[in-house]
């Protein structure tokens, strides 16, 4: 299965599988871009037990829509994104005017080469509109950064941005990865600075310490 | 391509918990100031390291706040005030979204702009911790004291 990279210029080409995770120059623009990991790699690992049962992890992809797990021959992609064949079937019906049945999987020779789909179904805009609710988890980053003194949710904040940043490029696997990231720091924020405080408030109980708080208390 | 089946569910217990959550804190703060031999923990960081973190104040900031005191929250934590009105529209639109089952309305930022609160945050945990002139009015501090 070979993987659909869009570059920049708005070339969509395919990379082979062995490629995933390297850099390669664009034969329309000349440009440099990274051919994408396919999604499973990056961000879901194995899929859990019972939602696909016969198919190997390494065989497997993640749908943006439902979230269900499914074989790597049924991908279809236009922009970079994955969906499964059920969703994109009811995409297509629930949708008056959709071009119907006139895209097919590319057929894959050695190299870059233009992948041989039939008519764009809406280019940018529908592979975009799958992600507009990629969440960045800015508010809770600023959240923990400046509201409960945790350094950690500026790691969020910059996950926040790069979220938006990929999605604005078209990596739209990088962001999912992105937004994945930022979701943890703010957990990890959240929790250690729980952790903080019911231990310090332990501490404090457990006596002696009451009289420890710093100077700028009664400026 | 906004088909029903995209649409999220209604969560409205979802929604009432953080509207709940939201108003929990604010009473909590309202009735109990942070000071010294009060109910909340001191701030470990600042315990610690001496150093004044980007949120340093917050708590403080917030208590004055509720009692009506902008000029006084400003000099406890003036990025955090700047920052509140934005949080709290941000937390209106998603109690209400969750609550009626939409897809979040909030606008996506710009990287660039993430970047610039990422800038701004970074810029005032440096300069509050100056103890030159201009620099240590960012540090909480009691006005009148």
């Amino acid at each position: 299965m070979p993987i659909t990279v869009v570059c920049k210029c708005g070339k969509t080409l395919l990379a082979k599988d062995e490629h995933a995770g390297l850099e390669a120059l664009c034969p329309s623009c000349g440009k440099t871009l990274k051919v994408p990991v396919p999604l499973t790699n990056v961000v879901s690992g194995e899929p859990p037990g019972g939602v696909t049962e016969g198919a190997s992890p390494a065989s497997s992809f993640r749908c943006t829509v439902c979230s269900g797990y499914f074989a790597a021959q049924d991908v279809y992609d236009d922009n970079g994104r994955i969906i499964c064949d059920g969703c994109f079937e009811k995409q297509r019906s629930a949708t008056p005017n959709y071009p119907a049945a006139n895209w097919q999987q590319p057929t894959y020779q050695p190299g870059w080469q233009q992948p041989t789909y039939g008519p764009a179904y809406g280019r940018q805009p529908a592979g975009y509109s799958r992600f507009a609710s990629l969440p960045t988890y800015l508010a809770p980053a600023i959240l923990c950064t400046i509201f409960c003194c945790q350094p950690f949710g500026i790691v969020a904040i910059v996950f926040a941005a790069q979220v938006n940043g990929k999605l604005r490029s078209g990596d739209y696997y990088g962001a999912t990865a992105s937004s994945d990231s930022a979701r943890k720091w703010c957990w990890a924020s959240f929790i250690s600075g729980l952790i903080i405080i019911i231990v310090w408030v332990i501490i404090v109980a457990a006596g002696g310490r009451h009289d420890s708080r710093p100077s700028y208390y009664y400026r | 391509m906004t088909s029903a089946d995209q649409r999220p569910s209604p969560r409205p217990y979802r929604a009432a918990a953080g509207a709940a959550l939201v108003a929990l804190v604010a009473a909590l703060l309202y009735v109990f100031p942070p000071v010294e031999g009060g109910v909340y923990p001191s701030c470990p960081s600042r315990l610690f390291t001496g150093l004044h973190c980007p949120g340093c104040g917050t708590l403080r900031g917030l208590h004055a706040l509720l009692h009506g005191d902008p000029i006084q929250a400003a000099a406890f934590n003036v990025l955090s005030l700047i920052a509140l009105p934005f949080l709290l529209i941000r937390g209106s639109l998603w109690i209400w979204a969750t609550a009626i089952g939409r897809p979040d309305p909030s606008p996506r930022l710009p990287a660039w702009m993430i970047w610039l609160i990422f800038g701004a945050i970074v810029l005032f945990a440096v300069l509050r911790n100056l103890p030159v002139a201009p620099f240590d009015r960012l540090a909480p501090h009691r006005l009148g004291a």
